[in-house]
């Protein structure tokens, strides 16, 4: 428990981790969603009925903060942070952090993209009402990514922990 | 800086675009223009315009006159109520509201030069109010105001006359110096490449109208404006030419390559093919996703909509055969 990698224990490399997955992809989210709903108010400021066409296009970037909370809330339970009980040593503390890395930073990206993608795709719904089905698809295409990285981030996590 | 883009632009022109993606479905297509030209009176063609946005505009109207002034009316609304808001780059805006500043100061002088009243004259789409246009030098707009002066100093007589008919390239030679600068500032490369496109066809017009006609080289060198892709002494080495093959080599220019030949030495085809590629390159740009490109094509789309239905109407008051009013607008609607 005393030893230090960077200065750091492996107590708060696993913090700093869980940290930056959640920070990621809440600032992923946050840029994503204002960028469609910026796009979308427009559109619904023109033609209120296309409220419910566009709505599911405006919550699709807001995946990617979920799932650096899920990133984050796995950290905690599988190293047993909640019952004060967490023994972490410094090398595991560091794999921990880089096991958070695929969830902070592709959902940090793909949230972004995501929402320049779910613009265009708007777009496309504010022109012909019979798109909105189409125009999911292209923004769910990035989802794809970040939904590996949650995968992939889950299995470093289990791997450590078993 | 283009990566951060992708974070700045939705969040500055995300709303006009949401926007201009609704009010796009409601531009006139080719349908409504067959339709207008088609009914051969008035009064059809307003009640085929009944579900669009001109209907309020056009509902008093009853002369040519009432109808190029509730048109652009209708342009005067687009411009404050949208692009005034649309949280475009001040220069934007500018590049589309100076131009007819510079309009109204070309009204002003040559109503002065002719000794006539310039009200009436006078367009309500700049970016000040037309009277002011009317009223003492000191009250115009700066950049006008100078215009103006440089105007006076090169082409006034001793007893401060102005000669009519120099008066208008001077101010388009002014308003291109201007609109230049202006789209230099804008950040938009859509609109520099708008503005050097926009010399370069008034400089092909100049070129072909004044060679088909004979005027000596000298006379037609003050008409031509910089700021284009292609140099004004290109031009002028190229006027020396015999006509055709002088044409020819100007049609071989990049920014001219979808204009032929002889479209480009027929006066009355050129105009048609001069809008048409303005439109095309408008159309280009009103696909991109996001950005100010969009909001700065649907303003030009509504404007040459605007034209052409001023076309359209005006012509069928005037009793101009359809085909002619087709042809007119057939690649601009």
């Amino acid at each position: 428990m005393d030893d230090l990698i960077l200065g750091m224990t492996g107590f708060e490399w696993a913090y700093f981790g869980a940290a930056l997955a959640a920070i990621g992809g809440g600032i992923g989210s946050a840029i994503g969603i204002t960028s469609i709903s910026n796009t979308a108010t427009g559109i619904i400021a023109e033609d209120s009925e296309k409220f419910g066409k566009v709505l599911p296009l405006a919550a699709m970037p807001g995946t990617q903060g979920i799932y650096g909370f899920i990133t984050a809330l796995l950290v905690f339970i599988f190293f047993g942070f909640f019952g004060g009980e967490a023994d972490v040593t410094a090398h595991e503390g560091l794999r921990i952090f880089f096991s958070c890395m695929p969830v902070a930073f592709l959902c940090l990206v793909s949230g972004i993209y995501q929402g320049a993608t779910a613009v265009g795709a708007a777009g496309m719904v504010a022109r012909r009402d019979e798109d909105a089905g189409k125009a999911l698809i292209f923004p769910a295409l990035v989802e794809t990514y970040a939904v590996f990285s949650l995968i992939v981030t889950i299995l470093m996590l289990l791997f450590i922990a078993g | 800086m283009t990566r951060l883009r992708v974070i700045a632009d939705p969040k500055r022109y995300g709303f006009a675009v949401g926007r201009v993606r609704v009010l796009e479905t409601n531009l006139l297509g080719p349908m409504t223009f067959e339709r207008l030209l088609d009914a051969r009176d008035f009064d059809r063609q307003r009640r085929i315009l009944a579900d669009t946005v001109y209907a309020g505009y056009l509902e008093g109207a009853s002369t040519p006159d009432d109808v190029e002034q509730a048109l652009d009316a209708s342009l005067v609304d687009l411009y404050e109520d949208f692009l005034e808001h649309a949280n475009l780059p001040g220069p934007i805006v500018a590049y589309f509201r100076v131009r007819h500043d510079f309009e109204n100061l070309k009204a002003r002088l040559k109503a002065e030069a002719l000794g006539i009243p310039v009200d009436g004259l006078l367009t309500p789409l700049g970016s000040v109010s037309p009277e002011v246009f009317a009223g003492p030098a000191d009250r115009l707009p700066s950049g006008v105001r100078e215009a103006e002066t440089r105007i006076r100093t090169a082409l006034a007589d001793e007893d401060g006359n102005l000669p009519p008919d120099e008066v208008e390239a001077a101010v388009d030679r002014e308003m291109f110096t201007s609109l230049s600068a202006i789209a230099h500032q804008s950040g938009s490369r859509f609109v520099r490449h708008l503005m050097s496109l926009e010399a370069d066809l008034g400089n092909v017009r100049a070129f072909v109208r004044s060679r088909i006609r004979g005027v000596p080289v000298a006379d037609v060198e003050p008409a031509l404006v910089s700021g284009g892709t292609i140099r004004t002494s290109t031009f002028v080495t190229l006027y020396r030419l015999p006509v055709e093959e002088g044409i020819a080599r100007i049609a071989a220019l990049p920014p001219l390559r979808r204009i032929e030949p002889e479209v480009l030495a027929d006066p009355a085809r050129l105009d048609v093919a001069i809008d048409a590629l303005v439109a095309r390159e408008v159309r280009i740009h009103r696909v991109t996703s996001i950005g100010p490109d969009p909001v700065v094509g649907y303003v030009l789309a509504r404007r040459a909509e605007v034209t052409a239905l001023k076309t359209v109407i005006i012509g069928t008051f005037s009793r101009v055969p359809v085909e002619r009013l087709r042809e007119r607008v057939r690649e601009v609607a």
